[in-house]
Formats: C-alpha cells, sequence, structure tokens
C-alpha cells in the first residue's frame, strides 16, 4: 500500500493537465492577452497611466473573470472524469477517495496559479518595472489574495464537477456559474443597493481594488444626473471570509458527495 | 484468499438486479460467474470492488467488508472491470509502473519485459492513446497483473478481443491460476470450460446453480440419451414414448439420430432402449450436452 498515493496521484494529475489542449492553448492565450494593454500603450493608441497603482489596479480588473475561466477548465471536470473508462482503474485501487479528491483539487490548483502567474503576474510586473521603474508596493498581498482567490474558484469548480457525469457539462456549468451568473448577480446587486456578501466574485473584486494608492471605502455612491449608483466594495476581511468559506464549503460538500457516489455506468 | 457474497441485494431503482445472491469462493482457482446479460455479473463485481454498494447483504474480500472498508479490502484485489481503459496520456510503460507505484509496489525492468512478451504488448514507449482497443486490454491487464494481487477479479476480460488476442488472455489466466484467486464473469461458454474449475450461474439477479465444470456438466447431461438407428425412424415414434411417459422430450438431429430426454433412472433407460430396439436401433449413449445446454437450460428455468 502506498505510504503517499496522494503526491503519485498528484504528480500524475499535473502531468495530465500539462499535456491537455487546454493548457497548451490557454496559456500563450492569456499572455498575449495580457500584452495587448501595454502593447498599446507603447504603440501610443492609448495613455500611460498616471502611477504604477493605477496600472496595477488596471490590469487586475479583469484577474477574477480570467481566473474563473482557467479554474473551470481546469477543475470542472476535477470529480466527473471518473465517469470514463480511465475511472474504472482509479477508483478499484486501494486509495482513500479523499485522496483522489485532494489530488485533483491541488492539481486543478497549481495550474490555474501557476496560468494566472505566468500568463498574468509576472508579464505585468516587468511591464511596471519598465514603464515606471517600481511595482505596486501592494504586491505581496494582491499575490496572496490571487492565490487565495484561485484556490476558492478551484474548489468550487471541483464542487459543480461532483454534481455532473459529463467532463464536458461538468466545465461548461461551472464556466456559466463562476464566468456569467456569479457576476451578473453581483451587477444587478448592486443596482439594487444590496451587497453580494455571499458572492465569491464578489469576493475577488478585493484583489482589484488592493492595486489602487487608497483602498476604497465600502459603500461608493456614484451619482449621475438623474440617478445614483451604489457600488459595494468587500472589506479584506469579509472577502477573506468568503472566499476561505468557498474553498472549505465547497471541497466538504465534493468530499461527501464524492465518497457516495456510485460508479452505475458510464 | 476468499470471496463472500453474504445476500446481496441491489436495487437501481426499482429494478433489483441481484436478489439474495450468496456464495463463497476460498483458495486459488479460477472461479466463473455466468450469466446471460442483465443477470447481474457486473453489479456483484462492481459491489466487490467499491464502484457500487449493495441495498442490502455485504460483500467480503480475505473477511474483510467492502463497503466498511474498502481500501483495506482492495489491497488484496486487482480488477478489470467492464471496458476499462489505461491513461490515454501515459505510454504503455508509465501506465504499468503507475499501477505498481500506487500501491507502493516497484516494478524491475526484467519484470516489465516479462509482462510485454506474455501479453505481446506494442512498444513500451506507445502512448496509450493510440492503442487500438484490444491492445489498450492487454496494457490494462499489464498493469494489473504487475500488481500482483492475491486476487483478480475479471469481468468479461476477453469481450470484443480478436481470436489471437483471446487466447493470449486464456494463457495468462491459465498460468494465474495455479498461484491466484481468479473471479470471473462471462457469457463466452468456451472461455469458460478452457479457463475455469468453478461455475456459478446466475440469472435474473439470483444464483441458480454452482459446482465445479464436470460435475455441472454430468448432472445435465446425464438426463440425455443420444439414439441412432439404421434406418430412418418417424417421430411418431418418439411422440409415443412422452405419451407413455418414458421420455420428457427429444430433438430430431436428423431422421436416424434423436437426443432424448428422460428422468435420468435406469429403470427408464432400460424401458427406453427396449421399446427403440424394435426399429433397428444402431447405437445409444449418454448425450454429452455439456456446459452449453446446462447454461440454456438453466437461464430458461427448465
Amino acid at each position: 500500500m502506498s505510504k503517499m498515493p496522494l503526491f503519485t496521484l498528484l504528480n500524475t494529475n499535473l502531468r495530465f493537465y500539462f499535456q491537455t489542449k487546454r493548457f497548451i492553448v490557454i496559456l500563450p492565450l492569456y499572455f498575449f492577452i495580457t500584452l495587448i494593454f501595454p502593447i498599446l500603450i507603447i504603440a501610443g493608441y492609448i495613455s500611460k497611466p498616471l502611477d504604477v497603482y493605477s496600472f496595477t489596479s488596471e490590469g487586475l480588473n479583469n484577474f477574477s473573470n480570467a481566473s474563473a475561466l482557467v479554474a473551470a477548465l481546469f477543475a470542472g471536470d476535477a470529480i466527473s472524469k471518473d465517469f470514463s473508462r480511465e475511472g474504472f482503474f482509479t477508483l478499484t485501487q486501494p486509495v482513500k477517495r479523499l485522496e483522489i479528491m485532494l489530488s485533483r483539487y491541488l492539481a486543478g490548483s497549481i495550474v490555474t496559479i501557476l496560468t494566472m502567474f505566468a500568463s498574468y503576474f509576472i508579464p505585468w510586473i516587468i511591464f511596471s518595472e519598465a514603464f515606471y521603474s517600481s511595482i505596486d508596493p501592494n504586491i505581496g498581498e494582491i499575490v496572496l489574495f490571487a492565490i487565495l482567490f484561485n484556490l476558492s474558484l478551484v474548489a468550487f469548480a471541483v464542487l459543480f464537477s461532483s454534481l455532473f457525469r459529463s467532463s464536458t457539462i461538468g466545465i461548461i456549468i461551472t464556466l456559466l456559474v463562476i464566468y456569467l451568473i456569479m457576476p451578473a448577480v453581483t451587477g444587478i446587486l448592486q443596482f439594487l443597493g444590496i451587497e453580494p456578501w455571499f458572492l465569491l466574485t464578489y469576493a475577488g473584486s478585493l484583489i482589484g481594488n488592493l492595486g489602487l494608492k487608497d483602498y476604497p471605502p465600502h459603500i461608493q455612491t456614484l451619482s449621475s444626473q438623474n440617478s445614483k449608483f451604489t457600488i459595494y466594495n468587500p472589506y479584506v476581511w469579509e472577502a477573506s471570509i468568503i472566499m476561505v468559506s468557498y474553498l472549505v464549503i465547497s471541497l466538504i460538500i465534493s468530499y461527501f458527495i464524492y465518497t457516495r457516489r456510485e460508479l452505475k455506468e458510464i | 484468499m476468499e470471496l463472500i457474497a453474504d445476500n446481496l441485494t441491489k436495487y437501481y431503482g426499482n429494478f433489483r438486479a441481484l436478489d439474495n445472491v450468496s456464495f463463497k469462493i476460498s483458495d486459488k482457482g479460477c472461479y466463473g460467474y455466468l450469466g446471460p446479460n442483465g443477470a447481474g455479473k457486473t453489479t456483484t463485481m462492481k459491489i466487490f470492488t467499491s464502484l457500487l454498494r449493495p441495498t442490502k447483504g455485504n460483500a467480503y474480500i480475505n473477511g474483510i467488508d467492502v463497503t466498511k472498508n474498502p481500501v483495506e479490502s482492495l489491497k488484496h484485489v486487482s480488477s478489470l472491470i467492464e471496458d476499462p481503459e489505461p491513461y490515454s496520456f501515459m505510454t504503455v510503460k508509465e501506465f504499468i509502473i503507475f499501477a505498481c507505484k500506487i500501491r507502493n509496489i516497484s516494478i524491475d525492468e526484467k519484470t516489465l519485459k516479462d509482462l510485454t512478451e506474455r501479453l505481446k504488448l506494442p512498444s513500451i514507449n506507445t502512448k496509450c492513446s493510440k492503442l487500438s482497443k484490444g491492445q489498450k486490454r492487454r496494457v490494462f491487464l499489464a498493469g494489473i497483473l504487475a500488481q500482483d494481487s492475491d486476487i483478480y477479479i475479471l469481468d468479461e476480460p476477453s469481450a470484443g478481443l480478436d481470436p489471437e488476442e483471446s487466447i493470449i488472455i486464456r494463457n495468462i489466466l491459465n498460468e494465474l491460476k495455479k498461484y491466484k484467486l481468479i473471479f470471473l464473469s462471462s457469457h463466452l461458454l468456451y472461455e469458460v470450460t478452457q479457463v475455469c474449475d468453478y461455475i456459478l450461474f446466475l440469472n435474473k439477479g439470483k444464483l441458480i446453480e454452482q459446482g465445479t465444470v464436470e460435475d455441472i456438466s454430468k448432472r445435465f447431461a446425464s438426463k440425455s440419451l443420444r439414439v441412432e438407428f439404421n434406418q430412418p425412424v418417424q417421430e411418431e415414434v418418439f411422440k409415443n414414448l412422452v405419451e407413455y411417459k418414458l421420455i420428457t422430450g427429444y430433438k430430431k438431429e436428423n431422421d436416424s439420430s434423436y437426443i432424448i430426454q428422460y428422468d435420468g433412472s435406469e429403470e427408464s433407460r432400460k424401458k427406453i432402449l427396449q421399446y427403440l430396439s424394435n426399429y433397428n436401433l444402431r447405437s445409444f449413449y449418454d448425450s454429452a450436452l455439456g456446459l452449453e445446454e446446462a447454461y440454456l437450460k438453466l437461464i430458461s428455468g427448465e
């Protein structure tokens, strides 16, 4: 009996993800998308933000959506892939399902975080240095919360993958929920003046805010000629609780479903 | 080495796939689990490999309850259930090594080479995604054989393979059963007679018969006689025998050869032969109905 089947499985899952078309396509694609904004600045099509804070914040605005896409792609099939012919090998080995699930969760998290760092943070830091001869002093906090946010997103994606038998459906539903539904609900609630304190994407807006020189107030009211619009910015502690809650609750529910799941037919 | 099914019952919704199945098989050898499609063979095997939970009853592997302690029980078992495939992103060699590593077993080059030769595997550096169905099946089998478990649970291991591949697998099983317990499901009777020593018949979720291949074949063959005549004999003769209740049925092979079923007693046998001797009887002998007819009789409920 393996003393460390978790690491054997983790290693295998990582190798699997690194060889997938998803990884081979998404990494250069994201890298290219990240380069667009700095290249437009260099080419003179848009003006350079005033300081490194604005530059960082601008870049991080889309971070949560981009992370959601990557997390869904790399963890949306974490559990559902057992409903394939390959599942008959994995599930008949003397390994706890908790270890199988954790190995996939960790593999999905590592690949998601690596993708986001390699294609997002690292180029952004290089351009900050090139444009402003400095990087955002909050970069440590930003990176820390970006990792926590990605860990939560992947856990949430694992939860959806445990609900469906088809890998493709698992990935698509996860994408719809975190890429479209959650941001849409966040927008609607903000519009209605309700704080979306229960949504992970709301917590994710912390990362962009951390890039700013001064963290924005919890409630901001924007007014135009005819109407007022309230924007909620999560407190750091509040966003942390939301992210950790999503991570823990998603993994517990996934584990509960996974250990009870039967392989009736594929 | 022991597998025990204790009143195993499994429902899929309202459908009863297994109905109080109980058996105990122990010691090395090959145990065939025979039944038509939908009889509940795969369901039983999935319960023994922790892929399904029984609705009622228990499955034990070497005395360990599979449902209560799957990890401990599965340490003794390697399995091939339904139509499994090795991981497509791995090479043949990587999959076999992974199959061992997951159980903390190391495999040396000599064993790997031996497996490759015995199973006639393709080049060990070939990606599994590039293999044919039969090759994938053999690579999967190589992976579980490398695990060197006490017990092998194999669900129709030759299904969908060409004759050459089936022979390779049959030879492996004949070798393996000398040291291991093999629990093998099949509806290929020829495969079972070639490999198995003991048979359990399953039909509509119920275990209906069990015994050694010879015992079962004899039991069902002993009530049949093949009678051959020197000249054509009309069916009326046999209809009369049925009417006189000397035989229970008959099957015409050709105009001068029939197989008859009777109660198996010596007295009836004498009376039948006495009667048929009036029709220029050439020969008579116990009809070796064999496993195939035993199987057909069992599943038809005769």
